[in-house]
């Protein structure tokens, strides 16, 4: 009678966000370098077709890390902006997830984030279920027009391949929440609980931000919001839940190793003696405490190195990533700078830094 | 297709509209004759170059052999026998369904004849690419080569595979017959039970008219009457229930004797687990819910925190044993 059964790994592992947009760390830096070349080639060939007006020792490229930094300053003002217009943390979440594959397919030289960030905005509100019209979201949002927004609408989900659906950390910080209560129930209080729950919830918005998204399963990453806030109940909880030895809960490690074996319908016998030494039959399976263990001990370190450049640092590399994209601008400034009589210098600042639209 | 075509026909006889596009369309173009001067007039067309005209042009041209094709500039040899009547308005329709007949005759290979779904779309498009260069004009020799060529290679499987068409279709045709059969012999049914209703409730009438001319007590006679019939009637609708029974049932039993499916579908090839890794707790401590829970619109509308419990634990475990950075480079 073995019926296939279908674990909740198995589910997970048939999600677009695992098949697609899941990297190892090696995957993820190469990807980042090679939209960065795509991007410095483009910019390339924006100089040829000027045909040698603007010198290239007059505009910078951007590298990697630059990059980064600049989508990372989006990716924050995206959590302003959102707030502003009132939107769910779910749609701020997806919006979020939207830019940052935006840019693991294009580079900032070829598309501004400025402009990406209001349309990954606006497609998740709509794919979120919580949609604004175009009108309105433009209408609230100063210096846009809603061609500009929709304009890019299509670019953007191409690169994200037409997947639309994310899975955020939010939803399994509750049920962990939940299963906190009943696992730890007698070792903390509710009101601690709760407590660390409300601050492990804003601690995913830096998640979201770093690479654990692209590194890690959201169960992995909320396991790792609560493990930053307060390690010794994560660390407790793994313990009680998952390792062998807890002769209390060998039960549910029996039923999570079954999960495993993906498929393999064990005989379910009662009695914790027989259970575990089912377990230790299959030494070739990997110990699900010590990798999970191992894997939140990860992602909270990674959750801890997000990037949070500041404003100086991102407008410097605006304003060179605003020449790379129209390097005749360059031309313009220059002109403007010899005819204008330098020492008007807080005008010059002001008309350098390229209008943001908030 | 030409046996079906003649109805078709004979329903697009309607569309006379009035204005001047469809009176030209309505003209033969040879003898001038107007549908609305002879409208049972029919248009035929010849598939070597799909000039149309009328019957009596066709009866009066060919009927002594083998003639060219009266249109300025054609010059083709047309023979009566070969005209049909024209289905579609646009010649250009009629021309890709006898193509299409032609050769599908011959490319018609199954998707149970491929090892995979790609494999037969891409003989699909070999097939359409034919059609298409058919159609168009387009290497006109070599393809007909190559149609006759894979005709000769393959004639043993194309027949085959005609012939299992056809009995496909013939089995088709059965089975309908027989749906058709069983609905026109409830009909009858229905009608035999009204009907003998009807004679069951005139005979009672006589008899109590008969019984009342010789017996006094006409309640307790026409009481007693009226018991008798009821107990015919209710008889001898079961009976004929009954029969109405078996008769819809019939098809039905040979349907599901056809369809053998042991296990339910299922969408990942299995069921969930059944044994969760959680363990469900009957109420938590949360005062969102605990707050749903006492609305009256969401009771009302099936609101059970279990399903909200079991829903937001079973997503906390969804990809817990994922380790990207163990499974990925394998994958």
């Amino acid at each position: 009678m073995s019926v296939p059964r279908v674990t909740f790994d198995e589910l997970y592992r048939r999600s677009s966000q695992y098949r697609l947009w899941s990297y190892t760390r090696e995957e993820l830096q190469a990807k980042r370098e090679a939209v960065n070349n795509k991007g410095c080639l483009k910019v390339d060939e924006r100089l040829k077709q000027l045909n040698g007006e603007v010198s290239e020792d007059l505009i910078t490229k951007v590298t990697v890390e630059e990059e980064l930094k600049l989508i990372s300053f989006n990716s924050r003002r995206i959590g302003m902006l959102a707030k502003h217009l009132n939107l769910p943390s779910q749609v701020r979440a997806t919006a979020v997830s939207f830019l940052r594959k935006f840019y693991l397919v294009n580079s900032v030289m070829e598309y501004h984030p400025k402009l990406v960030l209001l349309t990954c905005l606006f497609l998740a509100a709509k794919s979120e279920n919580s949609f604004i019209s175009i009108n309105s979201f433009s209408k609230r949002i100063p210096k846009t027009t809603p061609e500009s927004i929709l304009k890019l609408e299509f670019e953007v989900l191409q690169s994200l391949k037409f997947t639309l659906f994310v899975h955020h950390p939010f939803r399994p910080l509750y049920g962990f929440f939940y299963d906190l209560q009943d696992v730890l129930g007698d070792e903390f209080t509710i009101e601690e609980l709760g407590r660390v729950y409300d601050k492990a919830r804003k601690l995913i918005d830096e998640a979201l931000i770093s690479d654990a998204v692209f590194h890690f399963t959201p169960p992995q990453i909320a396991l790792a919001c609560f493990k930053s806030i307060k390690p010794e109940l994560v660390d407790r909880y793994l313990e009680k839940k998952f390792k062998k030895e807890s002769k209390s809960k060998v039960k549910v490690a029996e039923a999570i190793k079954e999960e495993q074996d993906e498929g393999e319908v064990q005989d379910q016998d009662q009695d914790p003696a027989k259970a575990s030494a089912n377990t230790e039959a299959k030494p070739k399976k990997i110990d699900l405490y010590q990798e999970l263990s191992r894997t939140v001990e990860e992602c909270t370190a990674m959750i801890r190195t997000t990037q949070n450049p500041t404003k100086e640092e991102a407008t410097d590399i605006d304003r060179k990533v605003h020449y790379c994209i129209s390097p005749s601008l360059v031309l313009k400034r220059k002109r403007e700078d010899t005819s204008e009589p330098s020492g008007d210098d807080t005008k010059r600042q002001r008309t350098e830094t390229p209008a943001t639209p908030m | 297709m030409s046996s079906s075509g003649s109805n078709l026909v004979a329903s697009s006889s309607f569309t006379t509209f009035p204005d001047e596009q469809s009176q030209k369309q309505d003209m033969c173009p040879i003898c001038k004759t107007d549908r609305y001067l002879s409208p049972d007039m029919r248009f035929l067309i010849n598939p070597e170059c799909y000039h149309k005209m009328c019957e009596s042009c066709v009866d009066r041209i060919y009927s002594l052999g083998p003639a060219p094709c009266p249109y300025p500039g054609c010059g083709k040899t047309l023979r009566k026998n070969k005209f049909k009547l024209q289905v579609f308005d646009d010649v250009l329709v009629e021309k890709e369904i006898d193509i299409r007949g032609r050769v599908l005759a011959i490319y018609n290979k199954r998707e149970l004849d491929f090892a995979d779904l790609q494999h037969f779309n891409a003989y699909l498009e070999e097939v359409e690419s034919i059609i298409d260069k058919l159609m168009n004009n387009v290497d006109l020799e070599e393809t007909e080569r190559m149609i006759s060529e894979y005709k000769a290679t393959n004639s043993k499987a194309i027949s085959q595979n005609n012939q299992s068409r056809e009995k496909e279709f013939e089995d088709f045709k059965k089975r309908e017959q027989m749906e058709k059969d069983v609905k026109l012999k409830k009909v009858q049914l229905e009608k035999q039970i009204e009907e003998e209703e009807r004679e069951l409730n005139e005979m009672a009438r006589k008899e109590i008219l008969s019984k009342l001319a010789t017996s006094q007590d006409a309640n307790q006679i026409i009481s007693q009457v009226k018991a008798s019939v009821l107990k015919k009637t209710s008889a001898r609708r079961r009976q004929l229930k009954e029969m109405m029974k078996s008769l819809s049932a019939s098809p039905q039993a040979s349907d599901e004797s056809s369809k053998k499916r042991t296990t339910p579908f299922t969408p990942f090839n299995g069921d969930r687990v059944t044994k969760k890794t959680y363990h469900l707790k009957e109420s938590y401590y949360d005062p969102f819910i605990e707050d749903l829970r006492g609305r009256k619109e969401y009771i009302a509308s099936g609101f059970k925190t279990e399903i909200v419990y079991e829903r937001i634990l079973s997503e906390a475990f969804l990809g817990l044993g994922c380790f990207i950075d163990r499974e990925r480079p394998v994958a």
